[in-house]
């Protein structure tokens, strides 16, 4: 009996059933019989296995909130998984996806989704892609898109927005209608201009430009001020590579400042402050 | 401002016949009903008219004149009393007759000292005064009233209307060019600042006044929010000084006296509002967290919510964790991930300065 049948067994009939499977060398869902029926599990981690399909029937465990696949093979997608009518958090990182199946945006109440080093490209999403209105973060880091759809600006309560290492020309300027966005990764692109307006989101706390070319940066900020004078501009100088970072003044200055007796093994948090004057 | 004279007042006095003086009696008739005199009988001589002396009387009551006073006009005799009646002003204030000099205004006559100033009782009549919505007021307290009508101040001083800002000075306003300042001796404006005597100085010394630039160079710290200098306790916040009762949530307005508030793009707020607007919000479960938070990576969690990322292990803030794209990963999840982006990820974080002069 493997381990993972094991786990299952020992699920009582408890509410907010939380399951760990991670790291148990699950190749196949086959080798966990029983789990559909176990209809009170709230969240299923089943990161660092090597599970290449997710069946349909997964669908039908409709108190799911939390599903965790990060670091499996994972090439497909059922249609089904869009249906579930209360799953909130969906990581699909560090698998094999190159497509995502139709209506993949039909999901009811997803709140994160993390497609994180993957394959997916502009054309691997689905036409209702940014139809996730309840969507407030998407992870998109390490993937292949060379351009993002101006339809992202439907993500009305997108706080978080990781575009890191991608293939990136430029940016839609609807990026500045996402009125919340809190968080844009941008850094590792090829980006050679970005859009002023995404300095205007007055909720915009953190740009990581890291790697971005100085020019690129030196223009948009150049750009911002005249735009949006209210915004302090957290800049991140390091040797030819920027990090900037928007309002939100003494929150995260540099490592000391973090609360509650956090530390931070590898940080990329260090910052300062320039004004408009600083130099470039 | 109307002035009277009195009106027409003479006073006779009767005079007896005149001995001494010969007077045919034959030439001589009353100047009331025309007759002669009878010899030895008493006859009024008054500037130069003679009278019975029964026919010597008030054209009103027809008595004889009390003491002999009489009141002429328009040709008319009247004994006292009956000429007040008739022709007396009565006193607008007292009511009793105005004898003497008679002040006639606002519709009514009055003693000179019952008209004065509705407001602060000065005598009007040697001042003149002004009508304002039907009250007689003096010079001064029309312009008060009228500056107080406009929302503006009364200098103390020249008593004139302040039009531009007022300089408050032991508790009266003036107009701020009446003033030097103590220290530079400059003309002050309204900018300028009192400031009381502090410890150190001698018990009467009184407030003084001080121009801004003079003012700040004492080194008295100024409110945030009332620019006023504050001589009590003093909040540091923000990166200012404020008065006790001037520091408060930026919501409710209610003073933090002390309590703990909490920081946000440059205001304050207290617990409560601060997390009704900006709500930690749990950034697995998306709901305000109501124990402790944990805070990192610009997110915050339940204390039972914060874990890998990677695997859903809970941690502590004990527990040492890496971070991809700000979210936290375990070492146990990091040692699984890809050698090609455990290198890019090492490299990005070498080239990160582990801590900048701020």
């Amino acid at each position: 009996m493997s381990k993972a049948k094991k786990v299952i067994d020992e699920v009582k009939d408890a509410q907010n059933v939380e399951l760990d499977l991670s790291d148990k060398g699950i190749v196949s869902f086959d080798e966990m019989p029983g789990l559909f029926n176990k209809m009170n599990i709230t969240r299923l981690t089943l990161s660092h296995n090597r599970i290449q399909v997710v069946p349909p029937a997964l669908a039908g465990m409709i108190n799911m909130e939390i599903l965790n696949f990060f670091n499996n093979c994972i090439e497909e997608l059922p249609t089904s998984l869009s249906s579930m009518p209360k799953l909130r958090i969906l990581n699909l990182g560090m698998n094999r996806l190159s497509v995502l199946p139709r209506g993949f945006g039909a999901f009811p109440v997803l709140e994160v989704l993390d497609l994180t080093y993957n394959n997916l490209h502009e054309n691997s999403l689905p036409g209702n892609f940014f139809m996730i209105e309840t969507l407030r973060a998407l992870y998109l880091g390490d993937n292949d898109f060379e351009t993002i759809p101006a339809d992202v600006k439907q993500l009305k309560n997108l706080q978080i927005l990781v575009l890191r290492e991608n293939d990136l020309i430029e940016l839609p300027k609807e990026i500045g209608e996402l009125s919340r966005l809190r968080e844009l990764h941008i850094q590792g692109n090829r980006l050679t201009v970005l859009p002023p307006e995404i300095g205007n989101s007055s909720s915009n706390n953190i740009l990581d430009l890291y790697k971005c070319q100085k020019k690129v940066v030196k223009d948009f900020v150049k750009e911002t001020s005249s735009v949006s004078h209210e915004n302090v501009i957290y800049v991140h100088l390091l040797w030819k590579h920027f990090v900037l970072l928007g309002s939100t003044p003494g929150l995260y200055r540099d490592e000391n400042s973090l609360p509650g007796g956090f530390s931070i093994l590898e940080t990329q948090c260090s910052l300062f402050k320039i004004s408009k004057s600083s130099r470039f | 401002m109307v002035y009277k004279k009195p009106p027409f007042f003479t006073i006779r006095i009767t005079e007896p016949p005149m001995p001494g003086i010969t007077m045919s009696l034959g030439n001589m008739f009353c100047s009331r009903c025309g007759d002669g005199f009878e010899p030895h009988e008493e006859i009024v001589n008054s500037t130069g008219e003679l009278w019975h002396k029964q026919c010597f009387v008030c054209a009103q009551c027809f008595r004889q004149f009390p003491g002999g006073i009489f009141y002429e006009f328009e040709g008319r005799k009247y004994c006292e009393h009956d000429f007040h009646v008739l022709f007396a002003p009565c006193c607008g204030k007292c009511g009793e007759f105005v004898i003497g000099r008679v002040i006639k205004a606002m519709n009514a006559s009055w003693h000179p000292r019952c008209f004065t100033c509705e407001s602060c009782d000065k005598e009007l009549a040697d001042l003149g005064f002004i009508r304002n919505h039907g009250r007689a007021l003096c010079h001064q307290c029309n312009a008060r009233e009228k500056a107080i009508g406009l929302g503006k101040y009364i200098c103390h001083k020249c008593h004139g209307v302040i039009d531009d800002k007022p300089l408050r000075f032991r508790g009266e306003v003036y107009h701020p060019y009446h003033f030097n300042c103590t220290a530079c001796g400059i003309e002050l404006n309204s900018d300028a600042r009192e400031v009381k005597s502090r410890p150190g100085y001698s018990a009467n010394d009184l407030n003084e006044l001080y121009c801004l630039r003079c003012h700040d160079k004492m080194g008295v710290p100024i409110c945030g929010a009332c620019r006023r200098p504050i001589e009590e306790r003093v909040v540091t916040a923000l990166g200012k000084h404020w008065h006790v009762e001037h520091f408060v949530c930026a919501k409710c307005e209610k003073p933090f006296l002390g309590h703990r508030h909490y920081e946000k793009k440059g205001l304050a707020y207290c617990e409560t509002h601060y997390h009704q607007l900006f709500g930690n919000l749990c950034f697995v479960c998306n709901q305000v967290i109501a124990g402790d938070v944990f805070s990192a990576l610009n997110k915050a969690w339940c204390v039972h919510h914060f874990a890998c990322s990677v695997c859903d292990q809970k941690m502590t803030q004990k527990t040492k964790f890496y971070e991809l794209d700000l979210k936290p990963v375990c070492k146990k999840c990091y040692d699984k991930f890809p050698q090609e982006l455990r290198r890019r990820l090492r490299k990005a974080h070498e080239q990160t300065p582990k801590k900048v002069a701020v």
